[in-house]
């Protein structure tokens, strides 16, 4: 894909995100939606800027999972927010 | 050899120093703690010379106190645990056993030495500033340390020290991670597998990818801490807190935060301290009975799985801080879990030694020692990970038992292992073998009668963290028991100048050892 | 020899994820565990004003890929230009960030937990921009010497859009989550 093409993509999902919250929805699920649109933009960078597809070793590409896994079991941070 | 060397061998060594240097002053403030516990009221003119303020007329404060427990645990785990088994051994040797010339980035190999050092000069530096070294401990638990000096004489730039201190040190140790692991992946000589390397290089490896993400948390916990301190902000401080009859003017943050960013670096920790140390056991035994290490692929397995799950079981840390009885279940069960590549370990050890052709060198005795330590720390961790028990053994000496035999002394004996093995390579010579089995035999009794009395204490119900235990009435059952472990202690601290001496004395004196003495089958000790 | 310096700013890529991820999960927290959330951004112009931040940053983005696309090709003189204005992608964005963080401490304070997380994150983002300017800027300089392979400009480009990764999310999840109702 051109990378003019992907920036396209990138600049209208986040003229996406801009019109979110021009609609005002609620914080938890506002939240949500803003992470979805974030992990598509930062695949697309990944995917099409950084070339994921040729990362080398193969050995590490496991990495990436364990990462998101890591980002993930933080989450369980979000509970204790309020104590 | 020049300071600013880049080269492994040198760097390597210089980690190692920098333990040596580390470990011997943590030794000592322990003794100091341990003295003070059992003489709470004796007035020591050495104290008040070393610490005006912290022990005036020579009487030591409990501020004083929780300092020294504070330096203590952050140079033991930071500067001897984390460094001399992955750093110093590391960097000398995993270039070695792979066939490669050097790390594959040199110049960043003596950035993060030199990164290391300097994260230690910091730290050391808070016992001269004003106020003295920080009282809350390695795991400076928020609000305590969030505040400045309202909460304690060392808690103001001391607090501040410890926090730079350790950011530094999480930087030289992402530098330290991602050099070796793209030394593994990339430098490995032509023909050599994954699963052909020496079960020290997984160790190390695995290690690298724990360190990488582990790190990776600390460091912004760190870094949110100091901004709490020195900007004002309010990450961790909740509002409404009154401290010294002071309101505390912030608000909407939220101290547990910092525990779960702290414990999700600090149990993965452990195994960093730990992993190196499990590499050089499978090859000192190994190559002491004369077999290969029995069962490698499941070795290697049981160091990843071991990494693994290593992330996700912090939460056994804070079963007490009201977490959901639901989640206190996951981070139970998943800590169980780390048992059984443990125990898989273990078993392969003993097997490995079976109906092998023994030699008992001195390194031979230290990796058994280890082995033993071992199982007598793992086995209290068991215990530990269940909520309903650890709830009741929460910050006693339990506690102090249990992760000073596995995580504190196991890894030390590990390191003993490595040097009495390696020492040929390194130095030429070797370290002396009848000093280096005197030297075990009584560290090891002495490490027993230290730690295990402590358990006992535990059970009674005593805290740690307490200057003394002359005010409360159900501690008088363990006086005993702690004037015991004080001279235990002492005498253990006495044996290690037999290690001191020998290891001074055969740098230079020892006995020459030819290329290779053990008659191992490792690429460090073959090629060339 | 090729492959070690791009294998190890993957990895500390991969790392520095999880810390910016930290730090935003710990604001999400915050976010989440305060209902009083204070929500200084108007859609215009505050909103507008870092929409054209984003799009100034995924610019240089843009131009930082051609700039590896033509060190790929030998085109050294190319690289260069296409360098330079990653570079200048770079600083107009922290050029407008300050301007912004001018105007916006008149009404918040660091001291708040809003100011904590907003000058907080984004300003070791911005910090990260920086960095990566003068790293650009040496690559740059390097590359019209005749020094330097086209790994080690696809290096410093993972350096740059990892920083535009990073605000990928901070923009929506900091700035959106607070514009007035």
């Amino acid at each position: 894909m051109k990378p003019v093409v992907v920036w396209a993509g990138l600049v209208a999902l986040t003229l996406v995100e801009v019109a979110l919250a021009w609609v005002h929805t609620a914080p938890v699920l506002m939240l949500g939606l803003l992470i979805l649109l974030s992990v598509g933009k930062a695949a697309m960078i990944a995917w099409w800027f950084m070339h994921l597809r040729s990362f080398r070793p193969r050995l590490l590409v496991w990495l990436f999972p364990m990462l998101l896994l890591c980002i993930g079991l933080l989450f369980v941070l979000v509970r204790d927010g309020g104590r | 050899m020049t300071l600013f060397s880049t080269d492994h061998k040198v760097i390597g060594k210089q980690y190692i120093g920098l333990a040596l240097f580390s470990v011997f002053l943590g030794m000592l403030l322990s003794l100091v703690m341990r003295f003070h516990l059992v003489h709470p009221d004796t007035k020591v003119r050495l104290f008040q010379m070393l610490w005006p303020e912290g022990a005036p007329g020579g009487q030591m404060t409990p501020e004083l106190y929780l300092s020294l427990m504070t330096m203590h645990g952050t140079i033991m785990v930071f500067f001897v645990l984390t460094t001399a088994p992955q750093s110093g051994f590391g960097n000398y040797f995993l270039p070695l056993q792979i066939g490669a010339h050097d790390m594959a980035f040199p110049v960043l190999n003596m950035l993060s030495f030199w990164t290391t050092a300097l994260s230690l000069g910091t730290l050391l530096l808070a016992f001269v500033v004003e106020g003295g070294a920080p009282l809350s401990g390695w795991t400076a638990y928020p609000p305590l340390s969030g505040l400045g000096k309202i909460t304690g004489p060392g808690q103001g730039l001391g607090q501040d020290l410890w926090i730079l201190s350790i950011a530094l040190f999480c930087v030289a140790s992402l530098m330290g991670a991602i050099n070796i692991i793209v030394t593994v992946i990339e430098l490995r000589a032509p023909g050599m597998g994954y699963f052909d390397m020496p079960l020290t290089c997984w160790g190390w490896f695995v290690t690298a990818l724990i360190s990488l993400f582990a790190f990776a948390v600390l460091l912004p916990g760190g870094v949110l801490l100091l901004l709490d301190r020195v900007a004002g902000t309010s990450f961790f401080i909740p509002g409404g807190l009154i401290v010294n009859d002071q309101v505390q003017g912030r608000s909407g943050g939220s101290p547990l935060l910092f525990q779960h960013l702290f414990w999700f670096f600090g149990h993965p920790e452990v195994y960093i301290a730990i992993l190196p140390g499990m590499g050089v056991i499978s090859t000192v035994l190994s190559v002491f009975s004369g077999k290969k290490v029995f069962g490698y692929k499941a070795m290697t397995v049981a160091m990843l799985a071991i990494g693994g799950l290593g992330f996700v079981v912090w939460g056994h840390h804070m079963f007490i801080s009201g977490m959901s009885p639901y989640s206190s279940i996951a981070f139970s069960v998943l800590t169980m879990a780390v048992g059984v590549p443990s125990a898989v370990k273990t078993f392969n050890w003993l097997a490995t030694l079976w109906g092998g052709r023994l030699r008992f060198t001195a390194a031979m005795h230290y990796a058994l020692g280890f082995v033993s330590l071992f199982i007598t720390g793992g086995i209290t961790g068991l215990v530990l990970g269940q909520p309903g028990l650890d709830i009741y053994f929460h910050d006693t000496y339990f506690v102090v038992a249990h992760f000073h035999l596995i995580m504190g002394v196991a890894a030390v004996f590990a390191i003993w292992a490595a040097l009495h093995y390696w020492f040929p390579k390194m130095y030429g010579r070797f370290l002396n073998e009848r000093l280096g089995k005197i030297h075990f035999f009584l560290t090891f009794v002495g490490v027993y009668a230290v730690f295990v009395p402590l358990h006992f204490a535990g059970f009674v119900g005593n805290p740690r963290r307490y200057p003394d235990f002359k005010e409360y009435e159900f501690l008088k059952s363990v006086t005993g028991l702690h004037m015991g472990v004080t001279h235990a202690a002492y005498f253990l601290a006495a044996v290690q100048l037999i290690f001191l001496f020998n290891y001074f004395w055969s740098k230079r004196r020892g006995a020459v050892a030819p290329g290779n003495p053990w008659g191992a089958t490792t690429r460090e000790w073959t090629d060339d | 020899m090729t492959g070690h310096k791009r294998l190890g700013m993957w990895l500390f890529v991969m790392s520095d994820v999880l810390t910016f991820a930290t730090l935003l999960i710990v604001y999400m927290a915050l976010r989440l565990g305060n209902p009083d959330w204070p929500r200084p951004f108007t859609l215009s112009p505050a909103i507008l004003f870092a929409t054209g931040m984003t799009i100034v940053l995924l610019a240089s983005s843009l131009t930082m890929v051609w700039a590896v696309a033509a060190m790929e090709a030998g085109d050294r003189r190319g690289a260069v230009r296409w360098l330079v204005a990653t570079m200048a992608g770079g600083l107009g964005f922290i050029g407008l960030h300050l301007t912004e963080w001018r105007h916006l401490l008149e009404t918040v304070s660091p001291g708040t937990i809003f100011g904590s997380v907003f000058f907080g994150i984004t300003g070791l983002h911005m910090a990260h921009v920086a960095a990566g300017v003068i790293y650009l800027g040496v690559l740059a300089v390097g590359v019209g010497r005749g020094k330097f392979a086209a790994e080690d400009v696809e290096t410093g480009g993972l350096y740059w859009h990892f920083v535009d990764v990073v605000w990928m999310f901070v923009f929506p999840l900091i700035y959106l989550m607070a514009v007035k109702p």
